[in-house]
């Protein structure tokens, strides 16, 4: 007879409580295991010891929040990675994903959210309650989107980068990696990568490069 | 003791354009980082004593044009960093790194110019300077020497400190309704932190923290003004304060120019404040007169120069940058409310021992205005 592999969520904070809500939910009780883990303390921690069990024995789910523009929850996935953990993507029962629609593993995708036909969500990202992915729109891993907020048509999002809620992306419109954008509207126009456009600040902060990068 | 400075210093037009042409056109002014201007064809731009600078990168060589093209005065280039050949976008012009007009589209047919009404003309050069990585413009027609603005142990520091910069640089660009002098002089004001910033930046100081600024003045009466500085040198200086600081591992793929727990501080007059956070970060804030009541502020933050790629080093500016603001905010308040008060019936400010620094720059202002 064979045993029923676990699930581990590891993290902290209302991200933590939704995947656990969303994995218990899914799975029953038995099978999920909740271990809290603040984001500060995640360089310092060895995940095989932190799980007490053999990568055999169970899945996990990084529950991070938007810590160090998602770099936090990265950091997790990256160390379950490397340690041998399965991570799963968790999917709210009242969320609805689109059959051509592709979810990379450690996903969350909150109630109420749509991933349309043919949109692609990287690794790590998070969906959160009724956020809408358009059909042919791609999420970069471990981007943030905010609750109601709409992925136009072909749209994409880069990687890391947080959509507060009010803001809307326009079909087509890319939006680059590493961006924090909390000005409420439509984007109808391309954000390069490294841009913030939040209260904190009147106008838009950039971050430069003055050597290229491969 | 009454402040040298009349209140109108801080809030009358006529004292603004004086201060444009006889301190920011005349004097080295901090124009950024040389690390954003690595690459052939990379610029910054700027604008300084009301003046639209351009600062390129020719094939290695860094030079500095005022940015109005010699045709019909358009910027030549539009954006505050980038990387494209300084040409023109409204008729096509092309520069080469003297500032001479290389090439003109439809130069024959359109304008009649031959090769000799071409190559007479030209963009205005900007004398630049390069100390470690910071770069200084001087407007001036003929610039002082950069040794007569700042003492040659102090160039050496900065050059020194400034030699650790990263090229991953945040830049951010905001306001306060108050005279740039204002904000100058904060900074310079020690006092201030422990009521302005006592939730935030005086978290980080020890309790009984030694005051960074005044040390030395802080068991002598107030000099008469005749015992002021008059050195223009002596107006840019460093100071440093021990702070608390937690290591994190990333901490340990940045090479630092010094490892103590300390708050660096370059005062570099007359306008900006170049800080260190134990050699990790470097925050570098100017204060440029936006209007005489308006000050634009001008923010970059750095870390020291990353020994592998790390990714994550967007996240790390970013959130120090907020950091940085918010307590930017704090001043922001205060110096608004201060600006407010300078109307009619407003009597210079009375200082004490603490502010001879004040006094003496103050001195030294009025030297450079009159
Ligand atoms: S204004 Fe520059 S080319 Fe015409
Ligand atoms: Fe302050």
């Amino acid at each position: 007879m064979t045993v029923k592999r676990l699930l581990t969520i590891v993290g902290a904070g209302p991200v933590f409580a939704v995947a656990r809500a969303i994995a218990t939910d899914l799975e029953g009780e038995k099978r999920v295991v909740a271990v809290e883990l603040p984001p500060d303390r995640i360089a310092e921690t060895d995940v095989r010891s932190m799980l007490n069990r053999p990568p055999a024995e169970s899945d996990v789910f990084a529950a991070i929040g938007l810590h160090a523009l998602n770099h936090a929850r990265a950091d997790l996935c990256a160390k379950f990675a490397e340690a041998g953990y399965p991570s799963v993507t968790l999917v709210h029962r009242r969320a609805s994903v689109e059959r051509s629609a592709i979810l990379a593993p450690n996903v969350l995708v909150c109630a109420g959210a749509s991933i349309g036909s043919d949109a692609v969500v990287e690794a790590g990202a998070v969906i959160l309650d009724g956020a809408r992915i358009e059909a042919g729109a791609r999420v970069g891993a471990f981007a943030w989107i905010g609750a109601n907020v709409v992925i136009g048509f072909d749209a994409s999002v880069g990687a890391h980068t947080i959509l507060r809620s009010g803001v809307n992306v326009d079909a087509g419109v890319p939006i680059g990696d590493h961006c924090e954008l909390a000005t409420p509207g439509l984007r109808q126009a391309a954000v390069v990568d490294r841009t913030f456009d939040t209260a904190a600040f009147e106008q838009p902060v950039r971050i430069y490069r003055g050597r290229c990068r491969a | 003791m009454r402040s040298l400075l009349a209140p109108s210093v801080y809030n009358s037009p006529e004292v603004f354009a004086r201060e444009q042409e006889r301190i920011f056109r005349r004097l080295w002014i901090f124009a950024g980082p040389r690390t954003l201007l690595t690459e052939p064809d990379s610029f910054i731009t700027r604008t300084i004593g009301g003046v639209p600078i351009v600062i390129q990168n020719f094939a290695g060589e860094l030079k500095a044009f005022v940015n109005r093209c010699a045709h019909r005065q358009s910027a030549i280039q539009i954006a505050e960093h980038g990387r494209r050949r300084l040409a023109c976008p409204y008729h096509g012009w092309v520069y080469d790194g003297d500032g001479k007009v290389a090439s003109i589209p439809f130069c024959d047919s359109l304008y009649g110019f031959d090769d000799r009404v071409r190559t007479s003309r030209h963009l205005d050069g900007v004398a630049l300077e390069c100390v470690g990585s910071m770069m200084f413009v001087n407007l001036d027609a003929d610039p002082m020497p950069l040794e007569s603005q700042f003492h040659r142990e102090f160039l050496d520091r900065i050059a020194y400190v400034s030699s650790y910069f990263d090229d991953e640089v945040l830049v951010a660009n905001f306001g306060g309704g108050f005279n740039w002098k204002l904000i100058f002089e904060n900074v310079l004001d020690s006092n201030h932190v422990p009521f302005v910033h006592s939730g935030s930046f005086a978290k980080l100081l020890p309790k009984r923290r030694p005051d960074p600024v005044q040390s030395a003045a802080r068991n002598a009466r107030t000099p008469p003004d005749s015992g002021l500085t008059t050195d223009l040198r002596d107006m840019s200086f460093t100071a440093e304060t021990s702070i608390e600081f937690r290591h994190w591992p990333w901490h340990d793929n940045v090479e630092r120019f010094s490892n103590e727990a300390k708050y660096f501080n370059y005062f570099i007059y007359p306008n900006v404040n170049f800080t260190s956070i134990a050699g990790v970060f470097f925050p570098i804030q100017q204060f440029n007169p936006g209007a005489p009541e308006r000050t634009d502020y001008s923010m970059w933050v750095l870390t020291g120069l990353q020994k592998q790629p790390n990714p994550a080093t967007p996240a790390i500016l970013w959130a120090q940058a907020k950091g940085e603001k918010s307590v930017i905010d704090e001043d922001i308040v205060v110096l608004e409310a201060l600006q407010r008060g300078l109307g009619h019936g407003a009597s210079p400010a009375f200082q004490g021992t603490y502010e001879t620094q004040l006094r003496a720059m103050a001195r030294n202002y009025l030297d450079r205005m009159s």
